[in-house]
This record gives structure tokens, sequence and C-alpha cells, in this order.
């Protein structure tokens, strides 16, 4: 009994901590001591891969940002009931991916990251990817948290708001991210053809 | 490092972007310190402009000039020279397109409207109006808007020299402490406005957020001796016009269009006494004269000039000659020359007449002769100006050659206009006064009751109390250097008016009764 | 053995209770208000020509569910207690992309907001991550901009004397010294300092999808929003709250100003 007590009673000190991991809000990484010489350099104060918030990819995988670190980046922010921009956004994204060279295709991630926490699961996700033949190799499909969705828009500084109904209205940003997470370049809007990001992508692919 | 991020930028003074990052096209932000005016990230090069220029130049193109000028390649870079009001950068002597840097700082800060009445302006690069910018057609301009960390508001900029967006309102929302940084290239040659575009707009407007942008033809201007920069604002307080102390903004005068104050450069007397416009006879004076608003057209006149030239609403290849008053729109402009001839002081004016006279929208111009060097009379002191209007001293009158006597209407419309340019800004166009400041002149019992006194008055000026219908006023009236017949004129015109006693004033009196020196009031 | 036991128990609850993990109490904490259920107040509704704005139905629709505020906003010495209990948000170790080089620049050091500015006057100079982290620490969260909204509009009484004070706010430099929160009279909410001391952060400021270009009117080809609409504003002699609209819509959740703090919400507790 005494034993069962002294375990409650760690557990009860632990819990509130461990409750709390889920929301704990981003912060820096940055002096954290390196144990392992083979661990990665620390990141950048500027990097959005300082968030903790967890995420599910179209396998159903839990992930970090950060584990898109190593390679440069071109993401967006969409949803998959969107029939207005978000497919246009998907197709500068393709265009992107076919203007590199095949070498720089294979070093890149192409990021998708859905507004609808609702609709969007993991398995709406992967049904999405597949009918628009996009190669899981490279093609990355995010599922999160509001708080999860919310910190990422705050972070690139994309604006949306949830209308009655479900729908997402929202700014139309593609942005790129280096290896380590700090945005290099975002190109607002639909119109221009994105000869400027796939240019940097493939720069930041060598 | 270009695109939104970066967020250390400025800094550190961009040191940690990665070499040969270029600035980009589109819009970047940055925390803006006080340093960064100073110090310029001078490694910034423009490899992207380059090779979209490149690009572009290889493109078909038509021959209307601005789509020539949308693909000329630019040569080199330089920042750019600004300058407060009224004066003007230099003009231009390059004969190539170049990237210009233009640094524009938004400061919210207080200064006087008018005597004893202070407003918060909110201002590019610290003063109304905001800094004279001057390139060239086919210019590339990075522009930088910085908004000051102490100030409260966000702002943009919306240049009507750039084709594009909002022309630029789009790419330049900044935050108090942060910059924006967006390019254009200057497709058409004139002068433009360029004011803030934040909602509401009308209120960033009202409170002192325009300028003047001058993009130079290729060929430039025809030259003159001297540039000046003049531009005209409404501005709508929650006092009354005079009302002492910091004024708010009235948000339902400005709606009605109700100004308070309609002023040049800023403030009354901006560009009146020792501030001055300053010019010798012979030189061709050009004025930049632009009318930020926001709601007020302006009838732009310089009493005793007639404009040789004005290319009207800012453009620079029609030209209208001989103009007496030219219509300046809101967010609109003109470059308007003339040549002085004779020494003097010219008024400038907004022709809706109780804007000038009433609410400050009033300049000068003051004309040297020769070698001579005009010593104006000790009684023309700033402490008496009056944010009405100005009294006007011509102290160099041609010579008066005989004239024949002046039929009845003739010394009325002559008196009317002396009474307008001289006497109204205190007795106002109605004859009615200021209660408390300046005695009507309607009815008045103490004009109407002895004429020999009302000239003496006139020409020698009034210090210490009267009492006019009863009240009473303590104040100075200056002496007028006025002709015989000036004087007779705006006394016939004023005994004939308002219901006065209709006397008549001869010049002959005038000249018998002039008063040797200063008038006490209790002659 | 069992009294230690115990001590354990007892102390982590405690814990657990003073690091505001663990609700306390029924009934309305007296540092907050509560504000019923209510139609938001919309500046922005769908249709017309008006004034730029894109993005959805201005909120228009559903009411806005009883909630409750903070009284006061957040002032430098509660944000002290904060950065104590979690330094990683201290000025000195906090990445850039969570607070711009601005980030509590008037402060002493990282965890002494010194004299100079009354420890009871609004903290500013915080970005929305640090606001967003201190109101989670307390169990709380940034009020939405409907419920900010809705509690400054106060139910709606004396607009124009409330315009006036807001205009006369704007018309007053930053550079004043801040006053301490709570002075002058509660608004009919009982809330204080919604307008003429600072601007605050809300949960979601970044849903306001305006166009920066403000004079246009935007509509349903603008590129760069998905779904946007033309809006026209409920009221477009309003200017005190257009000024609102356009300073959220300036920031990036990193930004810091001189004149920017916050306060905190959450849902009403359970009967």
């Amino acid at each position: 009994m005494t034993r069962m007590v002294v375990v409650l009673a760690m557990a009860l000190a632990v819990l509130p901590g461990a409750a709390r991991a889920k929301d704990e809000p981003p912060h820096s990484h940055g002096d954290h001591q390196s144990l392992d010489v083979d661990r990665p350099a620390p990141l950048s104060g500027s990097s959005i891969y300082q968030s903790d918030r967890e995420w599910t990819d179209m396998e159903g995988q839990r992930v970090r940002l950060r584990s898109l670190r190593g390679r440069p980046v071109a993401l967006a922010m969409v949803y998959t009931h969107c029939t207005t921009a978000c497919p246009l956004i998907l197709a500068n994204l393709q265009l992107i991916e076919s203007a590199l060279s095949p070498e720089a295709r294979e070093r890149v991630w192409l990021v998708l990251a859905s507004f609808d926490t609702e609709r969007d699961r993991p398995a709406v996700l992967k049904k999405f990817a597949a009918a628009h033949d996009l190669e899981p190799a490279r093609w990355r499909l995010f599922h999160g948290g509001r708080a999860a969705v919310r910190e990422l828009a705050m972070m690139l500084g994309v604006r949306y708001k949830q209308k009655a109904g479900g729908d997402f209205d929202h700014s139309n940003v593609i942005t790129i991210l280096d290896r380590d997470g700090v945005v290099r370049h975002q190109q607002a809007g639909l119109g221009p053809t994105p000869t400027e990001p796939a240019a940097l992508l493939e720069r930041l692919a060598r | 490092m270009g695109g939104f991020w970066d967020p250390r930028a400025g800094y550190d003074g961009g040191h940690n972007r990665p070499a040969g990052e270029p600035a980009k096209v589109g819009q970047s932000s940055h925390v803006f310190n006080e340093e960064d005016g100073a110090a310029m990230p001078g490694h910034r090069r423009d490899l992207p402009m380059w090779i979209a220029a490149l690009m572009l130049s290889f493109a078909a193109v038509a021959t209307a000039a601005p789509d020539q000028n949308a693909v000329e390649p630019t040569e080199g870079e330089e920042r750019a020279v600004l300058t407060d009001a009224p004066m003007v950068p230099p003009p231009i002597t390059r004969t190539h397109a170049t990237k210009v840097v233009v640094r524009l700082e938004v400061v919210e800060t207080e200064m006087t409207i008018a005597e004893g009445v202070r407003y918060t302006f909110w201002t590019f690069g610290g003063k109304v109006p905001g800094k004279f910018i001057r390139i060239r057609e086919g210019d590339l301009v990075e522009f930088h808007l910085d908004n000051h960390p102490n100030n409260k508001m966000p702002h943009n900029i919306d240049l009507h020299a750039v084709t594009g967006p909002g022309g630029g309102a789009a790419s330049s929302l900044s935050a108090p402490g942060h910059s924006s940084v967006f390019s254009f290239k200057a497709l058409n040659p004139g002068l433009y406005v360029y004011h803030c575009a934040t909602a509401p707009v009308a209120m960033h407007v009202a409170n002192g957020m325009y300028g003047l942008i001058l993009v130079e033809p290729k060929d430039g201007l025809p030259k003159v001796d001297r540039e000046y920069y003049v531009m005209q604002g409404d501005l709508y307080t929650k006092g009354p016009n005079g009302q002492p102390g910091l004024q708010p903004f009235s948000m339902v005068k400005a709606i009605d269009e109700r100004p308070e104050y309609v002023v040049f450069n800023g403030a009354v007397g901006a560009v009146a006494g020792d501030k001055a416009l300053q010019a010798r006879i012979g030189e061709t004076v050009r004025l930049y004269f632009g009318v930020g608003g926001p709601n007020l057209t302006s009838s732009f006149h310089v009493i005793g000039e007639i404009f040789d030239r004005v290319w009207p609403e800012g453009n620079t290849s029609v030209v209208s000659q001989n103009v007496q008053t030219t219509m300046v729109p809101a967010g609109g402009a003109a470059i308007i020359d003339f040549k002085v001839e004779v020494p003097g002081t010219y008024i400038l004016v907004d022709h809706s007449l109780t804007r000038a006279f009433n609410k400050g929208a009033l300049g000068m111009l003051k004309v040297e002769g020769g070698d001579n060097k005009i010593v104006y009379s000790g009684k023309i002191t700033d402490e008496v100006y009056q944010p009405e209007g100005s009294r006007i001293r011509v102290t160099d009158l041609p010579p008066q050659a005989a004239r024949p006597a002046l039929t009845k209407k003739q010394l009325l419309d002559r008196g009317r206009s002396v009474y307008t340019t001289n006497c109204a800004a205190c007795h106002q166009a109605t004859g009615h006064g200021i209660p408390k400041a300046f005695p009507p002149l309607a009815r008045s019992d103490y004009l109407n009751a002895d004429k020999v006194r009302a000239i003496r008055t006139v020409t020698g000026g009034l210090q210490g109390s009267v009492t006019v219908n009863g009240e009473k006023y303590n104040g100075v009236m200056p002496a007028w250097t006025l002709s015989d017949e000036d004087v007779a004129a705006v006394l016939t015109y004023v005994y004939g008016s308002w219901g006065n006693s209709a006397k008549e004033v001869s010049a002959q009196e005038v000249k018998t009764h002039r008063a040797k020196s200063s008038a006490k009031a209790s002659e | 053995m069992k009294p230690a036991v115990a001590l354990i128990a007892v102390t982590a609850a405690a814990i657990a209770m003073a690091t505001g993990t663990v609700a306390v109490g029924a009934a309305a904490p007296e540092d907050m208000a509560l504000v019923p259920a209510g139609p938001p107040a919309a500046f922005f509704v769908p249709g017309g020509s008006g004034v730029a704005a894109a993005g959805a139905d201005g909120g228009a629709s559903a009411d806005v569910p009883a909630f409750l505020i903070d009284r006061r906003p957040v002032t430098r010495r509660q944000f002290a207690e904060f950065l104590r209990r979690r330094p990683e948000w201290s000025r000195s170790r906090v990445a850039a992309v969570l607070a711009d080089a601005h980030y509590l620049e008037d402060w002493a050091s990282d965890f002494d907001a010194g004299a100079r500015v009354p420890p009871d006057a609004p903290v500013t100079r915080v970005s929305w991550f640090a606001a967003n982290a201190y109101c989670q620490w307390r169990g709380k969260e940034l009020p939405t901009v409907d419920q900010w909204e809705r509690a400054a509009a106060g139910g709606g009484k004396d607009t124009a004397a409330t315009r006036d004070r807001i205009l006369r706010w704007y018309s007053q430099p930053a550079t004043e010294p801040l006053g301490v929160v709570g002075r002058g009279a509660p608004n009919a909410y009982g809330v204080y300092d919604l307008h003429g001391l600072i601007w605050e952060w809300t949960l979601d400021f970044n849903s306001t999808l305006i166009s920066t270009e403000s004079r246009d009117p935007g509509g349903k080809d603008d590129p760069l929003f998905c779904g946007s609409g033309s809006l026209s504003a409920v009221d477009p002699s309003d200017y005190a709250t257009f000024m609102r609209y356009a300073l959220r819509n300036s920031l990036r959740a990193n930004y810091t100003t001189s004149r920017l703090g916050f306060r905190c919400a959450r849902e009403p507790d359970q009967p």
C-alpha cells in the first residue's frame, strides 16, 4: 500500500508537467548543451523548427516540424475542400517541383499543411496526395490540431479565418525554408509564376 | 536575406545576411532601429534586378515611353537626396536611369499649427509636407519606409508615381518599430503626390502625411533660377480656428469637409515673414505646388504675379501660358514658373478667399531689387501676425503719376480690393471683426462718429482701449503705408458698406489729416 | 513512512495548483469580468463596395458565447513573475522567430522590469508568442478579435464619447509615460483600459484579411486571399475602429511595439 502511495505521489508530481508539455509554448533550443558530437548544430533563432508542436503526416506518423530539417522546403498552408485558390497554390508548388533539376528534386521537401483540423485527417490527406500524383518521396502533407495550425500560421505570417460551415478564408503564401527551417523567401498572391522561389530552392538544394 | 523574415536584420546592420543575398522585389520587413537610418547596408547587391532587367530588355517593346521605361536597364546606384519644404533637391544631371534608394522615416510629433495652437502631426521625415523626392524617368526606386519605434500608429505609403497595386501601399504597411521595403520603376515623368494610405486614409492625410515626388522627364525641365516646394493641406481640429492648446483631430469636421485651418507647408505662416520664399528681380522662380488635402481643391494664385508657364496637374509635356490662377485638385500638383520683375512681397493664396484670410492659406515670396537691399520697416512684427491672414506691407510703391479723379464706383471697387487685401484679415470680409479681438466696422459707432479720426487711425495706427458698440477692445492696429487714394478708397468703401453712414472720403482729406505719429486711443 | 508520502502528495498538488494547471474555485475570479453571450460587434459586413476588406462573413453570423476576460491588462509585475517561472521567455533567451529585437527592451534586465515605468503599468514590447505563452501559463487564452471587440463595445453605450476618447489617444505621441492599469472608469461590463492605454494582442489578430491596400474594395478575384468577398465597414466614419484593424493588419506574431500589450480570457466556469 505504501509503495502504491509513493508511486501515486510521484505520479502526481510528474503528471502536471507531462500534461503541460502538450501545450508547452515553443521556446529556444539554441542554448541546449550538445552532449553528442554527432548531434546537429543548434537551431538558428530564426528557424521555425523551434516549434515543439506535433503534427501527423499522411502516413499517420507523429512528427514535429523539425523532422523536415536537412532539406530545403517549399511550404504552403491549404485545405483539401478549398476549390478556389488552393488548387492554384498546389499547381504553383508543382511548377516549382518541375522547374528543379532532377538532382535538386531529390533533395527537397514540398509540404502542405492543412488549416482544416476537423476534415483533413491523415487518411484524407493521403487520398488527396494520391489523387494529385504527389510523389511521397518528397511531398509531405501534415494534419495538425488547432494550436499547431495557429502557431505555424503565426510563424509564417499567414492569415486565416474559419467561417461558419467549416471553410476557411486565408492568404495565399508559398514559403521557402532553408535546410534549418529559416524562412528565406515568401511569395504572396497567386499572380506571378514562381520562378524566383524555384531558383532559390534550387540554390538551397546544392 | 529577402522575403518577410530575418527579424534581426536591421538590428545588427544586416551582417547575418548571407553574402550575396540580394534585396528582393516585393515586401520585406525587419526591425527598425534608430541606427538604421544612418547605416546603409552598402553590400546589398541587386543581382536579381540585373537579371530581371536583362531578361526584360530582350522583350519586344512598344514605342510608348512608359513601356520603354519599364525595360530600360539601370546603371549604378545612388541614395536619394531628400529635402524639407520649401527647399528642393538639385536638378538631376545624369543622362541615364539608375537605382535610387529612398529612405523615408515616419515620425509622429507635436508641432505648432498657429500661434498657441498645437497638433500631433504624423509626418514623413519629421515635417509637413514630407520630404521632397527627386528622381528621373526610368529610375528604379528601392523604397524603405521606416515607422519609428516611438510612434503609436501603423503607416504605409502610396506614391502616385508608382504603377502597381496601391501605389506601394499594398507592400509598405509597417507597425511601429518596423520597416518595409519595396521597389518600383518610375515609368512616367511628372510631379506626383505621395501620402499615407492606411485606413482611415483621410485622418492620416489630415494629420500631415503627404509630400511630393518629382519624376523628371529624360531631358529635364527648363532651367530656372529658384525652385521652391509648397504644399497645401486642410486641418480639422476639435477646437475652432485659433483656440489654443493641443488640439485633437475632429472626425466629424473632416467628414463634413469643414476645416478649421487651410495652410501651406503645415502651419499658418510657414511660408511667411522670416520664412518667406526669396528671390531677386529678374530671376525665374519655379514653384512645385501640390495639394495634400485631404479634401479641398486649391485655386492657387500669387497676388501681383502672372504665371508665365504652368504645367497643369503635374504633367511635364503640355504647358499653359499666362495663367492667373491654376486649379490644383486634392492629391494633385502643378509646376509653375514665373519671372519676377518688380521688387516687393508677393502673396501666395488659395483664391477661395476665406481660406486665405481666415484659415491661413497664405504665403509670401519676397523679391529684392538689384543691389538695394529693401529695408522693411520694423512694424512688420510676427507677434502681431494673425492666423487668419496677413497685412500686406508694400514698402516700395511705384511712383504715383497724377491721375484724373476716380468715379464713385471705381473708388468703391478699389476700396473693396484694398479692404480685402489689408483689412479683412482682422476686421473680416463682413466687417464684423472678431469678438474681443478686432472691433467691428459694420454699424460701428466709433467709426461713424468721426471721419477724421478714422483717417488718422488708418494712416497712423491705434493702441490702447477703445469701446465700440458697447464692447471694449484693447489691441494694436498697425499704421498702414497706403497712398492717399487707397486710404480714401478703403474708407469710402467701409463707410458705404454694412449699414454705415455712407460718408465719402477724398484723397485730399486724407492728405490733410494723415497722422504724423501713431494715434493714441484717447484722441 | 506514511506521513512523508502524504507530504509528497500534498506538495505535488500544491505545485500543480500554484502553476495554474489546476482550476481553483468555481466562481468568476475577482480580476475577471463576465461578458454575456451576444452578437459580435461586427465592423465589417458582407456586401457593398465599401472599404477594403476581404474575407469571411465578417463574423456577422453566430453569437459570441459568454466568456470571462481580465478586467485589466497584464502588468509588468505579473509578466515578471511569469518570466521567473518560464525563463526561456526572458529576452536574452527567446528565439528571434518568437520575439523581435525590441522585446522587453525597456526592462532593466532579463527578469527585472526596472523602476522607471511603474510595475502596475501594462507590460508592452511583448510579442504574440510571449503573450500567448503567458495566458496559457495562467490557464487562459488570448481573447479572440470577436471577444475583444465585444468586450470593448461595452454594450454599445456612449459610442460617440468613446470614439472621441480614442481619437484623442491617437493624437497623443507614444513617448508619453505609460499609466498604471485600472485608472479611470470601467465600461459597462466592468472592464478597464480597453481604450486609451495600449493596443492589445488577440488570439486571431491574423484573421482580419484586409488588404494592406486599404482603399481596395477587394473582391472574389483578389489573388491575395482565398475565398475573399468584398466587405464594407458598418460605419465608415468610425475612424477609431478602422485604425485598430489597420494596426492588427500591420502586425506579425513576433513583433513588439512600445504601446502593444495584452490581457487574457477564458470560458466561464461551469456551474
